[in-house]
């Protein structure tokens, strides 16, 4: 009986302890359902991922054949579908690669470092187009380091390198436009200290990029200037203009003078001024011609106003003169009031003489007259 | 030959006292203020000795002068000016001047002038042409 009851006992333990293994087994299967479950969306995330993905996600072998391509590798590539790609590329590089030999290249870094970053290939597509495209991949090896295959992703960088090769054409532009002007562009630290220059500043200053170089930018200016540029500057700093002009001499290595007109920029880093950019023009020439214009127009005045006093007085003077001359014949020779009418007539000839010395006005010249004023000096202004 | 002379000048003063000194050494002299008078004169009577003044209002001295050449190409004709210079020597030739006087201007040399003239025209025997 007592046997029996051990054995009913065991009999319960066993059922019971079998029960929790049921449980637990039954756990166990729910977790790796739930787990497989997992991993059915996860892979088919990844899948999705692989599928629709803007990159193209490769493995090829060293030989050149495509193990796995996304559809964006096969549309890069002008083929249909992944399959299709696979199935035509024997050889990628003889069959799509513009240079062939760049092939040989791509693997040595991938063999030799076991991952290449934006290698830059230009392919030819299935419709004989050209496009660039950037590879980065890695290579799988096998336990003994022989090379399984490499994989990696590519992207279309045709549009970049265009826009790239555009900036850099633009660049080029500028720079030639800047080095080969007339002009003297230059820039200045906040000190006015030289930070670059283009080839018009050697030419017009006579001075070699090493001597101006790192030099303050009053090396050149006429020294009488030097205040006067120091302060119209700091105020622009102050101001904060966008742009100013200026005039003003610079004296050459030679020593000659010459008048600039400047613009100038204020050069900004995160929102602070640290230099200067400045455009400069040698206008010697025009000063001199707008010199030369002020000065005709002065000659032109003078020659009109003289001109209209010419003609002013000159008829009340022929007046004058007429009546005196036949006073003169009426009163006789021997008359003695005609010494009167002799003075009379020598007067009107200073005058007269005085009026003919302004029709012949050629140029403007000037003689002190009482304290600052001057006047024209007749004598010196005739021809 | 009848020795006369036409005077132009917008000035009356002017034109009073030459027409005064003139008479008084045996011209005859006929005045007008503007070219448009005295090309009203010409057409009724010929003068072959003028004096006319470059300044007038309306018509010039200088295109009055290139009027009378038209139909004068005889007749002895001086200028007279306030002001002048090269250009203007040379503008009063080429309108047709025989000289020209810058004012203020001696009566003495007007007279000389007259008289230049008149021995010239005599010189010409101008009555061999048909000069009406």
């Amino acid at each position: 009986m007592k046997e029996k009851s051990k054995s009913e006992t065991q009999l319960i333990e066993e059922l019971i302890s079998l029960r929790q293994e049921v449980l637990r087994l039954k756990e166990f299967i729910n977790e790796r359902e739930s787990t497989e479950e997992e991993l059915k969306k996860s892979e088919e995330w990844y899948r999705g991922v692989f599928e629709n993905a803007l990159v193209g996600i490769f493995q090829s072998t060293p030989e050149g054949q495509f193990i796995r391509v996304n559809p964006a590798v096969a549309k890069m590539y002008g083929y249909d579908s992944p399959n299709e790609m696979m199935s035509k590329i024997t050889d990628v590089a003889k069959q799509h690669y513009v240079d062939p030999h760049q092939r040989d290249l791509f693997k040595n870094i991938l063999d030799d470092e076991g991952h290449i970053e934006d290698f830059q290939i230009e392919i030819l597509r299935t419709d004989r187009s050209r496009i660039l495209i950037s590879i980065s991949a890695r290579t799988v090896f096998d336990d003994n380091g022989k090379v399984l295959y490499y994989e990696g992703y590519q992207t279309d960088i045709t549009e970049h390198s265009l826009l790239e090769n555009m900036i850099k054409e633009r660049e080029r532009r500028y720079r030639h436009l800047v080095e080969n002007s007339g002009d003297i562009v230059y820039t200045t630290d906040l000190q006015g200290i030289f930070t670059y220059f283009n080839s018009a500043a050697e030419r017009v200053t006579g001075y070699a990029t090493s001597q101006l170089f790192g030099k303050h930018f009053h090396s050149v200016i006429r020294k009488d200037y030097h205040e006067t540029l120091d302060r119209f500057y700091e105020k622009q700093i102050l101001e904060k203009t966008p742009t100013t002009y200026y005039e003003f001499p610079i004296v050459t290595r030679d020593g000659e003078e010459k008048w600039f007109g400047q613009q100038v920029q204020l050069i900004y880093e995160q929102g602070d001024v640290v230099g200067f950019q400045a455009t400069a023009r040698d206008i010697t020439d025009r000063l001199k011609a707008e010199e030369e214009k002020h000065r005709r127009e002065i000659l032109s005045a003078i020659v009109e106003t003289a001109g209209m006093v010419c003609h002013e007085l000159n008829q009340p003077l022929q007046a004058i003169s007429g009546h005196a001359e036949m006073l003169s014949l009426n009163l006789g020779k021997e008359h003695p009031e005609n010494s009167r009418v002799n003075i009379m007539e020598e007067q009107i000839a200073r005058i007269a003489g005085i009026t003919k010395k302004l029709m012949k006005i050629t140029k403007h010249e000037t003689k002190p007259y009482v304290e600052e004023m001057k006047i024209i000096d007749l004598d010196k202004s005739i021809s | 030959m009848e020795k006369k002379i036409l005077v132009v000048d917008d000035e009356e003063v002017i034109r009073n006292m030459l027409q005064e000194f003139l008479s008084k050494n045996g011209y005859v002299v006929r005045l007008a203020e503007s070219a448009e008078t005295a090309l009203d004169i010409l057409r009724g009577e010929s003068f072959m000795v003028m004096f006319l003044d470059l300044k007038l209002p309306g018509i010039s001295g200088m295109e009055l002068c290139r009027k009378i050449r038209i139909d004068n190409d005889v007749g002895i004709i001086y200028a007279f000016t306030g002001y002048t210079d090269l250009f203007g020597l040379i503008d009063c030739r080429r309108a047709g001047f025989d000289d020209y006087f810058t004012k203020p201007v001696k009566l003495e040399l007007i007279l000389q002038a007259a008289q230049d003239a008149f021995a010239k025209l005599e010189r010409w025997n101008l009555d061999e042409y048909d000069l009406t």
